[in-house]
């Protein structure tokens, strides 16, 4: 009897306790350091254990340079304190480490600290312009953010002029988490178009993977710590590499051929000379390829529709519809121009094509895709001669609250 | 001998029975593997040649049970090919049954290692999930029945919110477009990559003694069947909108990379990944638990034992065989060479049976 008892529920309840007791990936909340941001920069400062080789001894090896990782670390039980007005301690710190892989390095911060750390709430990686146009950008840098399983593809990414850790070190007016903050200023860019679309490390992967061109927005630290997010920056498809760089006029004209203007102003002067501000409320294009035999050429059509912010018109105020319709074609004459400036630039200059027009091709006509899809903006640079027509369309729909209504003569 | 008194499979619990051992299986892997089979575009149109392949298979498989009804392979086998013959190849069957399901046990220990349990040894996965496997299994067919029905409208759905949240959200038309390229060679490519969707399918030809309305098996076979390549197509093309036909075929487990996309504004839903994960086991459950328990149903009926204890005695060989893949590089290379195996048996046996029965007339 005692004997049956055990057999039929002593040992699966010995088993059970042993099986459901635990949990093997147990980790207390407070020992966890959420890392929220990451910085990449190139160095030839020391590695930190000591008895590795020196910088010259590994760089007459001919390896790649070493790297500096700037981790930003938040600390949860400070933050979010709201109504105690004197929290005198940061809610974040910051740590760095150098090491040959970035891997590595980041196994480094748990040499510093007591937390372990956890990169599921990662809001931002940021690598230097000079790693961006390293070689081994794509080949090794990255490898890591697009491997590890922890890493998620929403994460934003940015290239900074100058050092990637200045980045991680900013001073606001909210007293804010820099990588946080910058997270809330990338989101602006419905409110600029002077700043391309956000860059998620996914697409980024995409676009390595496809080795088709992209852009990605330039970010830069001020002197007073505070950031700037405006222009672009080109990247080369095939070696997925900077190559080059867009102003923010440039900027401005590219988001409206790819379609990804959300709002933003085109200032011009009319036809007397007179300043004279459009906002764009909605932009929208479409590409039209046309493909005949081996003749590649496209059409771009776009059509901006916004209000007059700002006419500086010293004699009265124009409503007439006359005076609208000559902004509207003057704005129309400012878009084509910046647009054919941006798309000669692109062509002739750099020879890359970041509106993804070998996209257009491939649904069209995936024959042709076969057929030019190495040449593009790579070897025989197709792209380069390939004519693009724009056909642009502008629409002022409100002029705002004062104008003085037309008034029939006579 | 082997007896049911009671035939407890339904026309509708078939169905579900066999969507949900077939939907765990391809999932995670599929538009990976199917993308770079076909080279791009037109993953779908392999999926979906694929899946009228089988409904095919499936009509003459179910041909075959309708031959003798309330019967399966073991017991109506001897008839036709001779009793040694019939059970050579039914022994093989269940053997390749063992070792298919010891590597899903595998990749779930993969998959959880990688994206949950970072810490947790690969052995104690493996060997907590075939315990439970095997609990649920000695139960017998009607608590696998009711655990499916069960398990069906979680899993389904789990892969209905996701794809629909990424189809709302970062889902790109022109990447997925063009719909139709390729000829029938890159189409036939990808059909030997989505094989391993629907092998599963052969476990009917050992529960076909349960079957309550043996003439109605093809239909509800190739509803299960439909089913599941409709999900596989879908989940295909919005891979590809997401990330694009080259990303695609750099990711290892591209739908969980869909799963972990998810963002819901005000961080109300983040981390989805391990929410899928887990009913992504349920799913490899299902399967792990319904062949189980096919085999020990097999080797009670060939050697006349207990089913019950043979659900247990070969825990230690799954176990073996789910240790031995060294990396996930040799673990699919086993699956790939596995889902031939598996589609040759489901394609021989009811052409082979068929063609033989009608010859020496039995019936």
């Amino acid at each position: 009897m005692m004997r049956a008892c055990l057999y039929k529920t002593g040992i699966p309840c010995l088993i059970a306790v042993l099986l459901l007791s635990g949990c093997w990936d147990l980790q207390e909340i407070e020992e966890r350091g959420l890392v929220i941001g990451l910085a990449l920069d190139l160095t030839d400062e020391e590695v930190d254990p000591e008895n590795m080789e020196t910088y010259e001894e590994w760089k007459k090896k001919g390896e790649p340079d070493r790297v500096r990782l700037t981790g930003q670390v938040a600390v949860p039980t400070q933050q979010g304190g709201n109504g105690q007005s004197e929290t005198e301690s940061q809610p974040y710190f910051n740590m760095s480490t150098v090491s040959h892989s970035v891997f590595d390095a980041l196994r480094l911060f748990s040499t510093r600290s007591s937390r372990t750390f956890t990169l599921d709430h990662i809001k931002l990686v940021a690598v230097s312009d000079n790693i961006a146009a390293s070689d081994h950008f794509n080949e090794g840098l990255l490898d890591f953010f697009l491997r590890d399983h922890q890493m998620r593809r929403r994460m934003l990414f940015f290239v900074t002029e100058g050092e990637a850790s200045q980045l991680l070190e900013l001073e606001g007016q909210f007293n804010e988490i820099p990588a946080m903050k910058i997270e809330a200023v990338s989101e602006n860019y419905s409110r600029s178009n002077r700043i391309p679309h956000p860059f998620a490390i996914g697409t980024l992967s995409d676009e390595i993977a496809k080795e088709t061109s992209f852009i990605i927005r330039k970010i830069k630290v001020t002197k007073d710590k505070d950031i700037k997010v405006a222009g672009a920056l080109l990247f080369d498809g095939k070696f997925s590499k900077l190559a080059g760089e867009l102003g923010e006029q440039e900027t401005i004209a590219y988001n409206l051929i790819v379609g990804e203007h959300q709002n933003g102003i085109i200032t011009a002067p009319d036809k007397q000379g007179h300043i004279a501000a459009f906002e764009i409320f909605s932009a929208d294009s479409k590409i039209k390829p046309t493909i005949k035999r081996d003749n590649i050429s496209f059409d771009i059509h776009i059509s901006a529709t916004g209000h007059l912010g700002e006419t500086q018109y010293p004699g009265g105020n124009p409503l007439t519809s006359k005076y609208i319709k000559e902004v509207e074609e003057v704005m129309k004459k400012e878009i084509e121009t910046e647009v054919n400036k941006v798309t000669e630039k692109l062509q002739k200059e750099f020879k890359l094509d970041p509106f993804n027009l070998l996209d257009e091709i491939r649904v069209k006509n995936y024959k042709m895709y076969e057929k030019v899809r190495r040449n593009w903006d790579q070897g025989e640079k197709i792209f380069s001669d390939v004519p693009i027509r724009f056909h642009i369309d502008t629409k002022i729909e409100r002029i705002g609250i004062s104008g003085k209504p037309e008034q029939k003569e006579g | 001998m082997f007896v049911t008194k009671d035939r407890k499979l339904s026309t509708g619990s078939l169905i579900i029975l066999i969507a949900s051992t077939l939907l765990g299986v391809g999932i995670l892997t599929g538009p990976r593997s199917i993308t770079a089979a076909v080279d791009g575009f037109g993953g779908w149109i392999a999926v979906l040649l694929t899946g009228l392949l089988f409904i095919l298979i499936a009509y003459a498989a179910a041909y075959l049970i309708n031959m003798f009804p309330g019967e399966n392979i073991i017991l109506f086998g001897p008839a036709i090919v001779t009793k040694p013959i019939n059970n050579t190849i039914c022994f093989l069957y269940l053997l390749y049954f063992i070792i298919s399901t010891a590597l899903y046990s595998r990749n779930v220990a993969d998959v959880m290692k990688l994206y949950v349990l970072d810490t947790t040894p690969t052995t104690v996965i493996i060997g907590s999930f075939l315990l439970v496997s095997t609990y649920t299994a000695v139960q017998g067919i009607n608590v696998l029945i009711r655990l499916n029905m069960l398990l069906f409208p979680i899993i389904f759905g789990m892969l209905g919110i996701i794809l629909v949240l990424n189809a709302g959200g970062e889902f790109n038309f022109t990447e997925a477009r063009p719909f139709f390229v390729g000829d029938f060679l890159t189409y036939l490519n990808g059909m030997k990559s989505s094989l391993d969707i629907f092998i599963g399918i052969g476990i009917i030809y050992f529960l076909s003694v349960f079957l309550r309305t043996p003439e109605k098996t093809g239909y509800a076979l190739s509803t299960g069947i439909i089913i599941v390549t409709l999900i596989n197509m879908i989940i295909i093309v919005i891979s590809l909108g997401v990330f694009n036909f080259a990303s695609v075929q750099n990711i290892v487990y591209p739908t969980v990379e869909l799963a972990k996309d998810i963002q819901l504004p005000g961080a109300f839903l983040e981390r989805t990944e391990s929410l899928f994960m887990t009913i992504w086991v349920l799913a490899i459950f299902n399967v792990v638990s319904v062949t189980q328990y096919t085999v020990s149903l097999g080797i009670s009926q060939l050697f006349n034992r207990k089913r019950k204890l043979w659900v247990v005695w070969p825990l230690p060989i799954y176990f073996l065989i789910a240790l031995a893949p060294r990396n996930i590089d040799e673990f699919f290379y086993w699956r790939s060479i596995l889902s031939y195996v598996g589609f040759s048996f489901l394609l021989a046996i009811p052409l082979v049976y068929i063609l033989i029965a009608k010859i020496r007339k039995v019936a």
